[in-house]
């Protein structure tokens, strides 16, 4: 069991974390809503323990390919909240200056791989990540995050049968929350669990509960210990529910409101929390600390957002070629 | 000086890469022991070995995806596609990744990546396997596009793609290969974004590349005999696309042919003749005009392939439109 | 069904009309009632309206064409109209017609030749008009170009300066140029312009010219003239004895008053001579109908007639048709001998120049006569040499024996 050595050291930025992503999230839709940020936003409320969960595994020689709706990530793996929040609202402090958008940033310096606005086009850049890292002789690992719509794309089954068959050290990570876009899962395949389309790849495919940190965490740590050890890629399944529409403008009309309503009494945050107080791991009074000490993190960077400039228009047709 | 075929000398190029860079790497279908869907590898996994020379399933979409990671991680792919047709199934990759990922990175990230294809009919290989792909390309800011149209540049340009840090897109014609010319011995390149005059004239400018540079030559020669001297550009080069060579030539003659193997509609040729005008219209004496093929899908056939295709006669004749004696 | 717009009557004689300016255009939504097009006839202008509400879908002949009376202008498309009704009209627009001997004939006209004019914009090479520009030169002097469909290129300035540099020693000094001035064409005048391009285009002309004595016909005609206005009312002028005096050649020497008609020469019955005459810089040719058959008398009243009805505008197309053959006198202009063009379908037209006053032997002796040359041009496809000097010698034989005019 790899929770079995986690420190409360750990626990504490597990949650620092999950409440971060979670407040930032609340705080975007509600800015957006008021006409104040530019990036069209696809809300993680409800899905934020697979990012957290499997994003505080990767070291420093690891890297990180986030979906669209997978924002613990890029905070995990060293991008700045401020950077990120003026990303959101187009400024000139944001990512590439304003060239690309926050959910798509990339930064290979970071380990953030530059994601692609085409469903499942980021899984073949991550597989070739996945090969830097193998010709490298580094121990390093590639996660790549992506939703279960993803996976009806031509692209997955390339980047997975490629992966498999050079054995590349692959995390292909699925946040099944069993919608793409206004389409069911139903409408989408004709299996239930995406995880048992790894065997038809010949490599080991794996279901876990994504609203429970600690199970996303058990599931990852060890998919990452079979690829650097050389094992190849793993197909990590974490089931999880979509709290909102597709993205900020989508009113969700099309669900039944009772049953959404439903999903959010499996909320990851409470979920973590009974289990941080039940265990004693952590006091009522350390989660008020670290909410507190995430909440001011967000609302400096929503500071900085706002009081940055726009770009300039002189940059526009810079750096398109190095 | 020797002489060697464009495919010996792409060969050449690769393998010369390959050995003063530890960073370079081939990947595509059937590379090794096949040698490559036209040989242009043969031999190289002996040399080399599998680490080096990467067969890869059939993805062609992972094949330029996969390149994308390799590069943004530091190594030079040097990516094949079994015909340029395939690039269809690669364009994800190409245009959503590969072009935009070092404006996306605002220039922090260099993406080292040539992708190389054959394109190009006249070998009755069919509508699947014969088609001309540069213009398909051209509309895309943040890939350099190269057609090289004889064994000198193929092996020079291949060079300089390798060592761009851009991506390129490095295109072959398929009946260029068995082509032979000379070819400097040791280490040489050809600067990407320069435009060639390969026959001097002062009548008109034949502008053209790949394999149509070799027709307009031919065209040159019997438009020589009838007494029109017909200078002959090889563009090289479509992206940087070198205006002021192409142009200088036109400012020369004042009047101008394109001539491409694509279809003339949407065809690299209508930007040609677009900035041309911009860059020469006070010495344009006669419309610019257009050679390329019909409006058809390419027809397998060999007499209908023939009929399609753009040749030295067709050439000839629009030259003559254009020439008034 | 489609409606047909057809070229109006708008005044008793009027047997077509010129097209002057299309107020609509193709696909325009026209309403019962709305101008749409404007036309000229030698009787009047007028405007001609839309009879029905519709669209205009086709216009089937252009500003200067002229139309027969009664034949479509342009089609309108009506509510309801199928594409199949409406296709039957996607015509070509009809070649202009003229009429002889009363039937209607279509013309065929070539394409025109190299234009330098397009739009009324010259057509010119980017470096032509640099160059043009450059040099002062006005390229509407240089003519047509050329390139491609007359197209104005670099070697024609070049040629243009180089003419220039030859005639002046030098550049050509830049003066400015005025600006052309376009006159458009009366129905007249097209006429007219139609059927000298017919006779050119149809006709092998031969001119051939004789001296004729008229001492004795102005002394007849002296004496004559005063006489005949007092009792006959009739004001007699010596083109009516002309015309007397061919008109009877013409029946002697009847080929002269034929026409080539495909493989065959068809000799007309009547002898019907055309007088041109000019009034107002305008030429009308009024025809003396059987004027073999009338006497010098008769003829003089239908002259007199004529210049009457042209002074009042009231010459019609029928006063002008059906001639068979053409007299011009153009002595009053003082032109000593002219080389006329034959009204085509006609084979021949005579020239009668200005009459003057020459010392002639009389035996040894040198008296004052009154000579004057008369041109014959006749189509030579129909008329050989010697014919039509047995026509111009039987006409000096009358001309210079007057009283058998009279006969």
């Amino acid at each position: 069991m790899y929770v079995e050595k986690l420190n409360p050291k750990d626990y504490e930025k597990l949650y620092y974390y999950l409440y971060l992503t979670r407040y930032a999230d609340e705080l975007i839709c509600k800015n957006y809503k008021q006409g104040m940020l530019q990036e069209s936003h696809h809300s993680c409320q409800g899905e934020e323990a697979i990012a957290v969960g499997s994003g505080i595994l990767l070291g420093k020689d690891d890297y990180v390919c986030p979906s669209l709706r997978a924002r613990g990530y890029f905070y995990l793996k060293g991008a700045t909240l401020k950077e990120m929040m003026a990303g959101m609202y187009g400024k000139v402090t944001g990512p590439s200056r304003g060239k690309n958008t926050s959910h798509h940033m990339g930064d290979m310096d970071r380990g953030i791989v530059c994601g692609s606005g085409i469903i499942g086009g980021a899984l073949p850049v991550a597989v070739g990540v996945g090969l830097g890292i193998k010709k490298r002789g580094s121990k390093g690992v590639v996660l790549v995050s992506f939703g279960d719509g993803s996976t009806s794309r031509g692209d997955f089954h390339e980047a997975m049968n490629l992966a498999a068959v050079w054995k590349l050290p692959v995390l292909f990570v699925c946040e099944n929350n069993r919608m793409a876009m206004g389409n069911t899962i139903e409408g989408e395949m004709a299996i239930d669990r995406v995880a048992i389309r790894a065997d038809a790849y010949g490599m080991p495919g794996v279901t876990a509960n994504g609203n429970d940190v600690l199970a996303v965490y058990e599931a990852t740590a060890a998919a990452i210990e079979r690829a650097r050890k050389g094992g190849g890629p793993t197909l990590l399944e974490f089931t999880t529910h979509r709290w909102t529409g597709h993205g900020v403008k989508d009113a969700d009309a099309y669900r039944d409101r009772a049953v959404v309503e439903s999903y959010k009494q499996d909320c990851p945050l409470d979920n973590f929390r009974k289990v941080l107080l039940a265990k004693g791991i952590l006091k009522k009074r350390d989660l008020d600390r670290i909410e507190k000490a995430a909440m001011k993190e967000v609302d400096d960077a929503v500071e900085y957002a706002v009081q940055s400039d726009h770009p300039p228009v002189d940059i526009v047709a810079t750096n398109v070629y190095v | 000086m020797t002489i060697l075929s464009v495919r010996q000398a792409i060969r050449e190029a690769m393998r010369e890469e390959l050995l003063r860079d530890d960073k370079v790497f081939l990947i595509g279908e059937s590379l090794g022991p096949y040698g490559g869907s036209f040989k242009l590898t043969e031999g190289l996994l002996a040399e080399f070995g599998p680490e080096k020379i990467m067969d890869t399933p059939l993805s062609e979409s992972a094949i330029v995806g996969c390149s994308v990671g390799a590069a943004m991680m530091g190594f030079r792919p040097i990516a094949e596609l079994m015909f340029a047709d395939f690039v269809t199934i690669g364009m994800d990759q190409l245009v959503n990744n590969a072009a935009k990922m070092i404006y996306l990175h605002d220039g922090a990230l260099p993406l080292p990546l040539v992708l190389r294809m054959p394109e190009g009919g006249g070998a009755t290989m069919g509508p699947h396997h014969s088609q001309c792909v540069e213009s398909w390309i051209l509309n895309i800011p943040g890939l350099k596009i190269v057609l090289p149209s004889n064994a000198h540049d193929a092996k020079g340009l291949l060079k300089s793609a390798v060592r761009d840090d851009n991506p390129v897109v490095f295109i072959e014609h398929k009946l260029l290969y068995n082509e032979k010319g000379e070819v400097p011995e040791g280490e040489y390149t050809v600067p990407i974004g320069k435009a060639k005059v390969v026959r001097e004239g002062k009548d008109i400018s034949i502008i053209s590349y790949s394999y149509m540079v070799k027709k307009s030559l031919e065209a040159a020669d019997i438009l020589a005999k009838e007494g029109i001297d017909a200078e002959v550009v090889d563009v090289r080069t479509l992206r940087p696309l070198d205006v002021e060579t192409l142009a200088e030539s036109v400012r020369k003659t004042e009047k101008a042919v394109i001539v491409h193997e694509a279809p003339v509609t949407g065809g690299a040729g209508g930007e040609i003749a677009a900035v041309l005008q911009e860059a020469a219209f006070d010495y344009l004496d006669a419309p610019i005009g257009r050679v390329g093929a019909l409006e058809t899908p390419v027809p397998y056939s060999y007499t209908l392939e023939q009929a399609y295709l753009p040749n030295t006669q067709k050439i000839v004749d629009k030259v003559k439109q254009l020439v008034t004696r | 069904m489609p409606a047909e717009l057809l070229m109006p009557r708008v005044a008793p004689a009027m047997q077509d009309g010129m097209v002057v300016k299309w107020l609509k255009n193709e696909g325009d939504k026209v309403q019962k009632g709305e101008i749409v097009v404007e036309i000229t006839s030698e009787k009047a202008s007028c405007d001609v309206e839309a009879q029905a509400d519709g669209i205009l879908h086709r216009i089937l002949a252009n500003p200067g064409d002229v139309i027969p009376v009664n034949k479509p202008l342009a089609i309108i498309s009506l509510a309801g109209d199928t594409p199949e009704e409406l296709a039957k009209f996607n015509v070509a627009k009809p070649n202009p017609a003229i009429v002889v001997d009363g039937k209607t004939v279509e013309v065929v006209i070539p394409a025109a030749g190299p234009a330098d004019i397009l739009d009324g914009k010259i057509k010119a090479s980017p470096l032509a008009r640099r160059i043009a520009a450059a040099e002062g030169v006005d390229l509407a002097l240089v003519g047509g170009g050329s390139g491609p469909d007359g197209r104005i290129i670099k070697k024609d300035v070049l040629a243009f300066l180089a003419a220039g540099a030859a005639v002046k020693g030098g550049r050509l000094a830049a003066v400015p140029s005025l600006p052309d001035r376009r006159i458009p064409l009366t129905v007249m005048r097209r006429e007219t312009t139609n059927r000298l391009r017919l006779s050119k285009e149809n006709t092998i002309p031969v001119t051939s010219v004789t001296e004729i004595d008229l001492t004795d016909l102005l002394d007849l005609y002296k004496s004559a003239k005063g006489v005949w206005q007092e009792v006959y009312d009739v004001n007699v002028t010596l083109n009516a004895f002309f015309i007397k005096a061919v008109a009877v050649c013409l029946r002697k020497h009847d080929l002269l008053n034929s026409t080539l008609a495909g493989d065959e020469i068809v000799v007309r019955g009547s002898v019907n001579v055309g007088l041109a005459m000019n009034h107002n810089d305008q030429l009308f040719v009024p025809v003396i109908r059987n004027a073999d058959a009338l006497s010098v008398r008769e003829i003089a009243a239908g002259v007199a007639a004529y210049v009457g009805k042209i002074k009042d505008n009231k010459l019609t197309v029928a006063d002008m048709s059906d001639g068979t053959f053409t007299i011009t006198n153009v002595g009053p202009f003082d032109v000593q001998f002219s080389t006329p063009v034959i009204a085509y379908p006609q084979v021949g037209i005579l020239g009668i120049g200005k009459v003057n006053e020459r010392p002639v032997f009389a035996g040894d002796a040198i008296v004052k006569r009154h000579l004057c040359y008369f041109s014959l041009t006749y189509d030579h496809r129909v008329i050989d040499g010697v014919p039509a000097a047995a026509f111009r010698k039987s006409l000096k034989e009358l001309l210079e024996r007057p009283l058998s005019l009279l006969g």
